[in-house]
């Protein structure tokens, strides 16, 4: 840096010659950091018609008209922060005459910054390295940083998402928009996304769950990261709701085999269908649901017709809307299918078995047999239109089955029921 | 050890790695947001586990929370009801649900208020397409701001409502800038026209309002002076009877005097918290504005007296968990008096405490 500062005093001082290409000459003088020494000997005008050409995307581009008398060398380019008041440092030269334009880009790209104000001065200078008196200094402000986006929209009621829309920034310099999302109004703003281009005005998020509010706002954001402000009003958006659970679940048992089950339509529109969830009643407890149909929105019904004699089950319904969402699990309702009032009872005559003729009054015939353990089952008695048999003797405990079949309705045939021969019977 | 023993003591351990895996469970459920499934998986947790103590302190300081979020939700809802934004009601009973789904006459409200959401929206829908082919755009934008007061997620619906609302802004602006130029070319009663047309679209247009007050303003002056011309009968004054242009007005000073007069309707239509907003906000375009000034002063002193009346209402909504009641209670009273540091406080709480209502449902309480 002496050095420098001696070599440029000595040209200034005419001790010895500088001569050179007006490149050399730039190269030599402007190398380092130094500051610029006015030399009185110099007697270059200041360029005229000092103007900002642009101001956009943290870079100043001046321009200014070439000084054609002297010997002009090119121009030293000098800038300051603010109005005038900081230091002036160079930051370019041109090194011809006509080298009359210059962009600032800043001493890395981007580090002019957005809205900040700046002086500059334009010296000639000539091949003896002489730097000319100054002129008045120029202010330009870069551009400032990007608008607030408008025209924030967002649409709801989106399974598990939210589309927001808002109109392009006018400013070339925006390079795309800073998406933030917070579930209340008051924040802290989560960045959830960077939509790239100034044009791409759309974004889809991703809420994770049904019927969740979410609130947004965007900011402009331009190529250095400089960031609007964000839209004033937080918007809201409200991810779809699933269907609302089933209401009104009921069930009707009275023929033996089946219990028809109705409900009340659910109130959306998207609707789809019904799911019907069974678990049947074991020895201590239900035991596992599973999923044993399912009905079509415009039907809100359905007909079990597999329930055992007398068997307990369990219902509940879901509903499925046309986006896949599934409502939660309807009130369960605990239901026991017919039976046949079977009973066993010894008269005069011998054994009988009867059931109830009411419950069985769809069927024509009743086939009744013994069950065994190891033995296939024996074949005890057939009859038809009747509601009681005659038995053989058998003794306490002996498991009977009763089938009855023909059913006068044409549907299928009941289940089979069973009683065991009481003590004493 | 014995046999028995080791499998006792496999027994014990599985019991308490499983329930503290049930503990862990209802913790990743409720992160989650599933706060009826976390509940439910602490509260099967058996007291013989060692993991009970903890899953119960859990349960009771969550309990107590749910019981009270839950409340707040339905009274939330009751209160989008009460104003006819149903859609917003369902969601806050849907809201409650969510929490507690073992809620069966909330279930019935729901339902029942989704029935009336969807038969009102079809009317006033089949009401905005009979009014847009009737080019009927009053009547359409009416029924705009019905269906976007009743459903404001109904993605359907809003897209119909923005085109409305773009088309009678179109119309609005139109008259509006007719209305400016005839202004400028000192043809009031074309103006005039122009800004009763914007007003008709739009009737709380700032820039008409303002506009037309400032016509009837001039108008009254000019009579005035004729009256007095016609008083003196001098032929000077008879001579000078064509009127002078209106008066060149910033945009600040439309938009301010606007303002000002849509505080004056509010004030003849019985809404003084109205007029106070009004006069508020054409004292923040236009510090300057003397009338807006004068009434704001003097509609804040008839209103003081019913500032502890207020207080009180807000509080009792306040401790009914009814905050949206409450809020907008203390606000009227904060309109009244904006310095009151006791609302002041009081409104901030009850919004942080909204806030929070709104975080439950995503993070869980």
């Amino acid at each position: 840096m002496a050095r420098s500062r001696r070599w440029i005093a000595a040209c200034a001082l005419g001790l010895f010659a500088c001569a050179g290409s007006a490149e050399k000459v730039a190269t030599q003088i402007f190398s380092g950091n130094q500051a610029l020494v006015y030399d009185r000997a110099s007697d270059l005008l200041p360029p005229e018609g000092l103007r900002v050409t642009s101001n956009a995307d943290r870079q100043v581009s001046l321009a200014w008209d070439p000084v054609l008398v002297g010997d002009v060398a090119g121009y030293a380019i000098l800038r300051a922060s603010g109005a005038g008041e900081g230091q002036f440092k160079r930051v370019g030269i041109t090194n011809s005459r006509f080298g009359t334009v210059f962009t600032d880009l800043g001493d890395k790209p981007g580090s002019l910054g957005d809205g900040q104000t700046y002086s500059y001065r334009v010296h000639p200078y000539d091949r003896m390295g002489r730097v000319s008196r100054s002129h008045a200094a120029l202010t330009a402000t870069t551009e400032p940083k990007p608008a607030i986006p408008e025209g924030l929209q967002v649409y709801s009621n989106l399974p598990r998402k939210a589309v927001l829309s808002w109109k392009p920034s006018e400013q070339t310099a925006v390079a795309g928009y800073g998406i933030f999302r917070c579930p209340t109004m008051a924040g802290p703003w989560e960045h959830v996304a960077f939509a790239e281009g100034r044009l791409n005005t759309v974004y889809e998020d991703s809420i994770p769950g049904d019927l969740r509010v979410m609130y947004y706002r965007i900011a402009a954001v331009n190529r250095f990261g400089g960031q609007s402000e964000m839209t004033e009003s937080p918007i809201r958006a409200v991810t779809k709701a699933e269907p609302l659970p089933p209401t009104g679940l009921a069930a009707d048992a009275r023929r033996i085999g089946r219990i028809a089950l109705k409900w009340a339509p659910n109130v959306e529109p998207d609707v789809t269908g019904y799911e019907i969830w069974r678990s049947v009643r074991g020895a201590s407890d239900f035991e596992p649901e599973i999923q044993i149909g399912t009905v079509e929105a415009a039907k809100t019904a359905y007909l079990d017709n597999a329930v055992g004699c007398g068997e307990t089950v369990r219902y509940r319904l879901r509903a499925v809307d046309a986006d896949g969402l599934e409502s939660f699990y309807s009130e369960p309702l605990e239901v026991t299918g017919s039976d046949l009032g079977l009973t066993v009872a010894r008269t005069p005559s011998g054994m009988v078995l009867r059931w109830n003729a009411a419950r069985a009054k769809t069927f024509r015939s009743a086939h009744v047999s013994q069950l065994r353990s190891i033995l296939p089952a024996k074949d005890l008695a057939s009859v038809s239109d009747a509601s009681e048999v005659a038995l053989p003797e058998l003794s306490p405990g002996t498991q009977l089955e009763v089938a009855l079949s023909a059913p006068s309705d044409g549907e299928g045939d009941a289940p089979r029921c069973r009683i065991a021969v009481p003590a004493g019977s | 050890m014995s046999r028995s023993g080791i499998a006792g003591a496999c027994a014990l351990l599985a019991l308490a790695l499983g329930c503290a895996q049930a503990y862990d469970r209802g913790e990743r459920l409720y992160s989650q947001g599933d706060v009826a499934g976390a509940l439910s998986v602490w509260r099967g947790i058996p007291e013989t586990s060692r993991e009970y103590p903890r899953a119960h302190a859990r349960l009771e300081t969550l309990e107590a929370e749910l019981a009270s979020s839950l409340a707040r939700y339905e009274k939330r809802a009751q209160f989008f009801e009460s104003e006819g934004r149903l859609a917003e009601a369902v969601l806050y009973y849907r809201l409650a649900l969510k929490l507690d789904p073992d809620r069966p006459q909330t279930l019935e409200r729901v339902q029942k208020l989704f029935r009336e959401l969807h038969a009102q929206e079809d009317a006033e829908r089949k009401r905005l397409a009979a009014a847009l082919s009737a080019g009927n755009l009053r009547q359409a934008n009416e029924s705009a701001e019905k269906l976007s007061k009743l459903d404001p997620f109904d993605p359907a619906i809003q897209i119909e409502i923005r085109q409305v609302y773009a088309e009678t802004g179109a119309q609005v602006t139109r008259s509006l800038e007719d209305g400016k130029r005839a202004y400028a070319l000192g043809d009031r009663a074309g103006a005039r026209a122009a800004f009763e047309r914007a007003l008709e679209l739009d009737p709380q247009n700032e820039a008409a309002l303002g506009y037309l007050s400032y016509i009837r303003r001039y108008d009254q002056e000019i009579a005035d002076e004729d009256q007095q011309r016609r008083n003196a009968r001098s032929a000077a004054a008879a001579a000078a009877a064509s009127a002078p242009p209106p008066p060149t007005l910033s945009a600040q000073e439309i938009l301010a005097e606007g303002h000002f007069r849509a505080g004056q309707q509010a004030e003849e239509a019985g809404e003084p918290y109205r007029a106070l907003e009004e006069y508020i906000e054409a004292l923040r375009i236009d510090d300057k504005h003397q009338g807006a000034r004068r009434r704001l002063g003097s509609l804040r002193a008839e209103l003081a007296p019913r500032l502890p009346a207020l207080y009180e209402q807000g509080k009792r909504y306040f401790q009914d968990e009814d905050l949206e009641q409450a809020l907008a209670v203390w606000r009227e009273a904060l309109l009244i008096a904006p310095d009151d540091q006791r609302t002041k406080e009081n409104v901030d709480r009850a919004e942080r405490i909204l806030s929070r209502l709104e975080e439950i449902q995503t993070h869980g309480p």
